[in-house]
Parts: structure tokens; sequence; C-alpha cells
């Protein structure tokens, strides 16, 4: 049930948030999604690149059903072979493009000399379940194939994705695993969305306070799976919270805010991964809001989570 | 989704962004946080980097990223005094955006309330934080109340001002209120409100560094005065005192 207890957001974050909040509400309802795709909320990605040693290109390649896709490729000037960073953008499922939240793994190509691969996925609802991980997949096994070309060495190869690309990313691991597909040595799940049923305490924390709140997620799912959200008609890849069984999967890091939706069930993950006797590690952010270190960076707290994240990937690269 | 907290600068200075700045800083004085932490504040509002200047000690600077700059000074930058010997500055390169001006007094006064919380010995602020505190046990009220040197059964008033306006002859501190900030002064039952406590209102009289420059003009000595009570019932002169100031607000 919904409730008014929730653990208070970060002061900073606070502060932060209400300025948020003027071009972000809390609520997204589905007759909201048409202005918010028209109303880009992330910089050009021109004006991303500006001073960064990175080249970007873009290339159409075979999605799911052979449909074409566009997949955006980033790489240092010069780059001859390093890690493989498979990006799957956030938005709800609903909105975004590649280039969303693309900075977070951009900071990796350029510190640690990776190649990043950012699919454009067709959204719900639009393209409902299976059609965006079906794309997110098809966008793994063809940067799996073309690997050596892009300079990908898969000894070191993960994905990452924030919010409903954590999610994206997380069931793309799972497909990844059961039809033996590429491997994957390792999974950034940033505050994921994983879960179609709404039914954690957190996810009943948040009504019309913060970031992408109870409603906003349930128009994202129901964007998504339709009448089949919450129902026992949704598979595991297409929400990784109904997996039941999480071994066999590469090493993972995850992290989310205290005070979001997703709170319980990116912790619940993490503990599945370890019942199955996986490699996780979870941060939960104390009154971190959804996304809070994308939209508050200058924050002392996303500047640790950042670095944080930065610092497992850092490890994984070199381990 | 990034950056939606730096465009702030490049909203309506006249309406909405004024509001958004002085709630920003509201929310974080609320939250009692530290220096440096209200300037990265100035700085993503402001998008260029602030300094601080606490006179004796070293100084600090940051980023719009919120990250650490080199100490330096205030130089030619535009800038406003913070408390006691300290300065607060903003280093706008180009045409100064229609907001610097009230970032930077905002920040001057976040800064001169967190320091003088922070004041060893002073106590001031916290002894009327804490007279004013419903929510604040008896116990701890009488305490507040009798580091003020308040008697327990001598009537006392709350007075509310606008927080720009400079501090009168009787003890007084800045306060976060649900309104607000806003400036507290707890004067006696006799108290001549009408002469010198007002009189104390006139920036003109007394040249204190305040922070906030439209400290003077019409409305300046606006005050909202509470019913005389114990000093243990002062969280009911107090509200009463901040309703009425709000009534004389435009």
């Amino acid at each position: 049930m919904p409730t008014n207890v929730r653990p208070p957001y970060d002061a900073e974050l606070a502060a932060a948030l209400a300025l948020v909040n003027d071009q972000l509400p809390a609520t997204i309802t589905a007759d909201m999604i048409e202005a918010m795709r028209a109303t880009p909320v992330t910089a050009p990605i021109e004006e991303v690149l500006q001073g960064r040693n990175i080249t970007h290109r873009e290339v159409t390649i075979p999605g799911y059903q052979g449909f074409g896709i566009t997949v955006s490729i980033f790489a240092r000037a010069g780059h001859q072979s390093g890690p493989g960073i498979y990006h799957t953008h956030g938005g709800g499922m609903i909105i975004g493009d590649r280039f969303t939240g693309i900075e977070v793994p951009l900071e990796w190509v350029e510190r640690f000399g990776a190649v990043c691969v950012s699919v454009e996925y067709r959204l719900a609802p639009e393209f409902p379940d299976p059609y965006l991980i079906e794309d997110c997949y098809a966008g793994l096994v063809w940067t799996a194939e073309h690997a050596s070309e892009l300079g990908i060495n898969t000894d070191r190869f993960i994905i990452a994705g924030g919010s409903a690309g954590g999610g994206l990313a997380a069931g793309t691991a799972l497909l990844a695993r059961d039809r033996q597909g590429p491997r994957l040595t390792g999974q950034v799940l940033i505050y994921p969305m994983l879960d179609d049923r709404n039914e954690t305490i957190s996810s009943n924390q948040f009504v019309g306070v913060g970031v992408w709140d109870r409603g906003s997620n349930e128009t994202g799912w129901t964007a998504y799976l339709g009448d089949r959200r919450g129902t026992e008609d949704v598979s595991i890849y297409a929400a990784p919270a109904r997996a039941t069984n999480l071994s066999g999967l590469p090493d993972t890091f995850i992290d989310v805010g205290s005070a979001e939706v997703f709170r319980d069930e990116a912790v619940a993950y993490a503990g599945q991964m370890w019942a199955d006797g996986g490699v996780a590690e979870l941060h939960v952010w104390p009154g971190g809001f959804h996304g809070f270190d994308l939209m508050a960076p200058h924050a002392q707290i996303a500047q640790t989570a950042l670095q944080t994240r930065t610092g497992w990937v850092a490890r994984h690269f070199s381990a | 989704m990034q950056q939606l907290v730096g465009r702030l600068t490049a909203l309506d200075p006249e309406a909405s962004a004024t509001l958004k700045v002085v709630a920003y800083f509201d929310t974080l004085v609320g939250h009692e946080v530290g220096i440096e932490t209200l300037l990265r504040g100035a700085s993503v509002l402001s998008g260029c980097p602030v300094g601080f200047d606490p006179g004796k000690s070293a100084g600090l600077r940051v980023s719009p990223a919120g990250h650490r700059l080199p100490a330096g000074a205030p130089g030619d930058w535009p800038s406003a005094p913070a408390g006691p010997g300290a300065l607060v500055w903003l280093e706008r390169s180009g045409v100064p955006h229609a907001n610097d001006a009230m970032v930077l007094e905002r920040l001057a006064l976040a800064v001169a309330i967190s320091r003088s919380r922070a004041r060893p010995g002073s106590g001031l602020h916290r002894a009327i934080e804490r007279v004013l505190d419903a929510d604040a046990p008896a116990e701890d009220r009488a305490t507040a109340a009798a580091q003020l040197g308040l008697d327990p059964r001598r009537p006392v008033r709350a007075v509310a001002r606008r927080a720009g306006q400079p501090a009168g002859d009787h003890p007084s501190s800045i306060v976060s209120t649900p309104f607000g900030l806003a400036r507290a002064e707890i004067v006696p039952r006799g108290a001549d409100l009408r002469g010198a406590d007002l009189r104390g209102a006139d920036p003109g009289r007394s040249g204190h560094p305040a922070a906030n420059g439209s400290g003077g003009g019409p409305g300046a000595a606006r005050a909202g005065i509470g019913p005389a009570v114990e000093p243990g019932h002062l969280p009911r002169s107090w509200s009463a005192a901040l309703v009425a100031l709000r009534l004389t607000d435009d």
C-alpha cells in the first residue's frame, strides 16, 4: 500500500530535486509520452563530445527480425584494442535515445581506452515486449561478432545501462546466458528497472514525489507489457526480477538510491545473485532520488557514487 | 537528463528563477549543510566558479561540476560580505547573468547563517532556534530560554522580520521557517516596537553589512509581532509572528 513513510532525501539532492521537478514531473502518464519525446532532456551529442578525445560513428545493424537499427560507436581517437562496453540507454522503456546517460560510459571510454557501442532500440508502447529486449540482444550479438574490427578485446566485455537501460542490460545478460550467446564478463546495472509488479515497499513509498515515481513506473511497464503487466505471462528477460535463478551471470555491479522506487528490486536482485553463488557488488546511496548522479552531478553524494561506479569498472578492466 | 539544474541560468530572471534560487538555499540552510555545499549550490546555479574567504583561515573555491579548485582571492569579482570578516564571490567572466546578484546575495546570507551556527561559544543562533521550536522538548526550550537570559515568568514576544533585515537591539538570528528564512527576535513585553525596534530595522542607521541588498526601501521595516507569552510558550508567539509577517507581504 502507498505510504508517506520514506527515507529523506540527501540535503543537497533535496535542493536540486525542486529544480529537476520543474522540468520533470514526478508522475509521468501515458498522455505525456509524446511531449516528453519532443523535449530532449539530454544535451546534443556533439556538445557532450566537445573537448573529449573521442570519435563517434554510427552504423545500421540488423535488429529484431532483421529490422535496421542504429548503433553509435565511441572510441578514443587512434584506438587499437581495449575492453568493450555495450550500452543500453534509459528512459522508462518509453523515451530517450542511445545518447541518454551516455556520459557515464563515455568516461570509461576516455579513461580506460574502452570501446562503447550504444544501441537505439525501438521504444514502447509502439513496440512492446519483446521488441526492446530483442533489439538490445541483436545489438549485443552484432557487437560480439564485430569485436575485432571494432577494436574490442572480449576478454573484458561488459554490458551497462541505467534505469530502463539497467533492466534491459540485465535482461540481455540473461538472454546471452540462456541462448549461449556472447560471453559478457561484467554487467553494470545502474538503478535498474527490473520488476513490472510494482509491489515492493519502495515502489509504494514514492507516489507523486521524486523522479520516476510509482505512477511513472506503472506507465512505463504498461507501455512495455500492456495487459500482461503484473500477470504470470511476463518473461524473465522483460522483467529480470522474475528470474528465480541468477546463477551463471557475469560479475555484477548494482547501484541505486535509497529514496527511489527501484531501491528494493535492485537490492533483491543482488541478493538473488548471492543466493545463487554469483559475484555482485551493491551500493545503496542514502537519500538518492532516481538518476541523482546524472541530474545533480555536482552534489557530493553524486560525485561519490560516480567515482565508486567508475572504480568498479577500473578494477574489472584491470583484473 | 543531465544538466537540468545548470539550466537555471537560462531561465527568466525576474519571475520564477528568483524564487528557485531562494528555495534552493532555504532547503540547504534548513538542512544545516556546511559551507562547501552552499558554495557548490551557488556554483551550479550560476554556472561559474564561486569562492569563499573566511578572513583568517584558508579559503575555498569550487567549480560548477562540484569540484574543489585551488584557493584564490576575490580580486575584482562581484562579492558580498558573509558574516564577520568573511566574503563570498562569484567568478563570472563576460556578461553577468540576470540571477548573479540574487545567487550571491542568498549565498552570502546562507554562509553567514552556517558560520553563526558553527561559531563556538556563541550559541545565540541555536538558542533562538530551540526556544521557538514547537517540536523541541520543553526542557530543551527552558534551557535555551535561560541561555538567552529570559526569566521564565516574564512575558516576551517573538518578532519576525524578513531575513535580509539587520539585527536590532534584542537577541535575534536568522532561522529557517516553513515560509523560508526569516529573522527572529525575542523582545520583552514592554518594548516599544514602533520606536527603537523599527529603527533597528532601518538599514540607514546601522551600516550593517547585510548581505541582502534589498534591505532598504519601502517595506524594509515590516515586522510580524507575536503575542506576549511566557518564554515556555514562545513557539506559539513565533507562529503568530510569522503569519503576521506574511500578511504584510505584497
